[in-house]
């Protein structure tokens, strides 16, 4: 039931994903360069769509990252705030039920949210090359064809990169909001921490030329030079796997607040 | 199995230099009534709150149902309706509520819900950030209800209602609840609500009890005695409280008034009266007194 409370506050960040989408991968297709300008197009055809993956890559983090945000608001830390913290928690289950399942929850359906990106990013990039090949056969194409950029492999492995991220996001601001049991402090707490964190690593890298820490990015782009050469970054498992291990620790802090905490 | 649903005892908790309980002792017991009246800020939240497992006293002890609220909380909010603030989550309906809160008790019952919607008229389709003030309480006290537990507790749970729901509330919470055997704590200062249902009552003010008794028990007590004379007694074993004027003393007596003004003839005083009070005077009577002096329970 904790699910589907999830899922109802939840529910308007997802259909706003889902409407983005549809909205971009819609407009690009229908009315998009590649349309428009027909056979001509092949003249510098894959640097169009080279263009059009990399705006899509960069859109989608920004797009979904604010989705991310939003939905980290979401869940006991407001409710508390909104003053049903004592109807939540005379509920017979455990503080950190409510923090975990609710992280549970969001993580899946940013997952879900980035497996509709990307069977839309595979599918809506196969229907162009399909429609472009259909209208003249080049070199380029025969090339991107057989490219890793629109693999199943790059997609999925793109999309548990942008997962991570999201789900950091995610993560910092629903800790946030539980600890300061609001909505907005949640928020600054995430963009505080985020920038604070980018600052750390601009000073370090700045000023700390014979001893830098390994500080890694808060994005991780698995990729270089991404899509028009699919080139991956060293030691992309062993950096998942860090980040993957990281999250958790965030819903961790959340739950020994909610139950240091008196409930009101 | 204890007779006592709820046993506190010597409660402290303080928020900051503030002494919210300051040695609380309750006893409630097995399907009493208990009316838990005291002035606004006098620790029945508090307390409440303690019951609840919500916040952890300094000092003392509690049990409910034989429980300890904090070690086996999940057990105790299972067989326990709480009802400590009017606020839901705002955006869902009546409706919606009832689906999310249904599953976390084993007791619930569908019927009894849509019996209480339908006799205290709440909108179920309206969501509770649109209900008003008293639709809100409804409602908080409809999930309650519904989720059929051994002991209910309500903080305040007429605030905000018209007298005919009020009225119908009370009657409810008597004929179907209190009537099943099961127990409930009802924390109010509205005196006269409370003297209508209650059959234990237990005054509290600045976080000490008062008064813990049965209502009858009080009532047949409790007395006031109006004397005027010379050099009358200003306090004494059943004195709860004394006002002087205009040469006339009044008395407040937790026992034996009849005995009392029979003393006070003995000492050449005029009794002009001697007579029960009601809940309200001895409300009053206890919480108005300066020095407060802790008494036994009557029963």
């Amino acid at each position: 039931m904790i699910a589907w409370k999830c899922w109802r506050d939840h529910r308007w960040f997802m259909i706003a994903g889902l409407a983005w989408l549809l909205l971009f991968w819609g407009t690009t297709l229908a009315h998009g360069p590649v349309v428009e300008s027909g056979p001509q197009f092949t003249e510098g055809g894959p640097d169009v769509l080279a263009a059009l993956i990399r705006a899509f890559s960069t859109t989608q983090v920004v797009v979904f990252a604010l989705l991310a945000w939003g939905m980290g608001t979401r869940g006991i830390g407001r409710d508390i705030g909104n003053g049903a913290g004592m109807f939540m928690l005379t509920r017979p289950v455990r503080r950190g039920s409510w923090v975990w399942i609710e992280w549970s929850v969001g993580v899946a359906l940013l997952a879900a949210l980035l497996i509709c990106s990307g069977l839309c990013y595979w599918v809506a990039v196969r229907f162009h090359l399909l429609r472009v090949t259909w209208l003249w056969v080049g070199p380029d194409y025969q090339r991107l064809w057989r490219d890793a950029a629109v693999s199943s492999g790059t997609t999925a492995v793109a999309s548990i990169s942008a997962l991570l991220f999201l789900a950091l996001i995610f993560s910092l601001t629903h800790c946030g909001t539980v600890i300061f049991r609001h909505s907005t402090r949640g928020l600054l707490f995430c963009l505080a921490v985020l920038l604070g964190y980018m600052f750390l690593v601009w000073e370090i890298y700045l000023h700390h030329d014979s001893w830098s820490p390994y500080l890694p990015d808060l994005l991780f782009q698995p990729f270089i030079d991404f899509p028009r050469n699919v080139h991956v970054v060293p030691h992309t498992i062993s950096s998942m796997i860090e980040r993957t291990a990281i999250l958790p620790l965030f819903p961790l802090v959340a739950q020994l607040f909610l139950q240091r905490g008196e409930g009101s | 199995m204890s007779d006592l649903i709820i046993e506190a005892r010597s409660l402290v908790k303080h928020y900051g230099k503030v002494a919210a309980l300051d040695g609380l002792t309750l006893s409630v017991p097995r399907g009493a009534v208990y009316g838990f009246l005291g002035r606004n800020g006098a620790g029945k939240t508090t307390t409440i709150r303690i019951l609840a497992g919500l916040a952890r006293p300094a000092a003392g002890s509690v049990s409910v149902l034989g429980l300890d609220p904090q070690r086996d909380r999940l057990a105790v909010l299972s067989r326990t309706g709480f009802v400590i603030e009017r606020a839901l989550l705002s955006s869902m309906t009546g409706n919606d509520l009832i689906r999310f809160n249904r599953a976390f008790f084993r007791a619930w019952s569908d019927a009894v819900a849509k019996k209480y919607a339908e006799v205290l008229e709440v909108p179920l389709r309206r969501t509770f950030r649109k209900l008003s003030h008293g639709n809100k309480t409804k409602l908080c006290l409809l999930l309650a209800l519904a989720q059929g537990a051994e002991l209910l507790v309500l903080d305040e749970p007429t605030t905000g209602l018209d007298p005919l729901i009020t009225d119908q509330l009370l009657r409810l919470l008597i004929e179907d609840f209190s009537g099943d055997g099961r127990t409930l704590l009802l924390s109010s200062h509205h005196l006269s609500e409370v003297e209508k249902i209650a059959d234990w009552i237990g005054i509290v003010d600045r976080g000490r009890i008062l008064l813990q008794a049965q209502l009858d028990d009080v009532r047949s007590n409790y007395g006031r005695v109006r004397a005027s004379g010379e050099r009358l007694p200003l306090q004494g074993g059943a004195i709860i409280a004394v006002s002087e004027s205009q040469g006339v003393n009044e008395y407040v007596v937790r026992s034996g008034r009849e005995d009392f003004a029979a003393q006070l003839r003995s000492q050449g005083a005029a009794v002009l009266e001697a007579g029960p009070m009601n809940l309200s005077e001895i409300f009053l009577a206890l919480v108005g007194k300066e020095n407060h002096d802790r008494v036994e329970m009557l029963a």
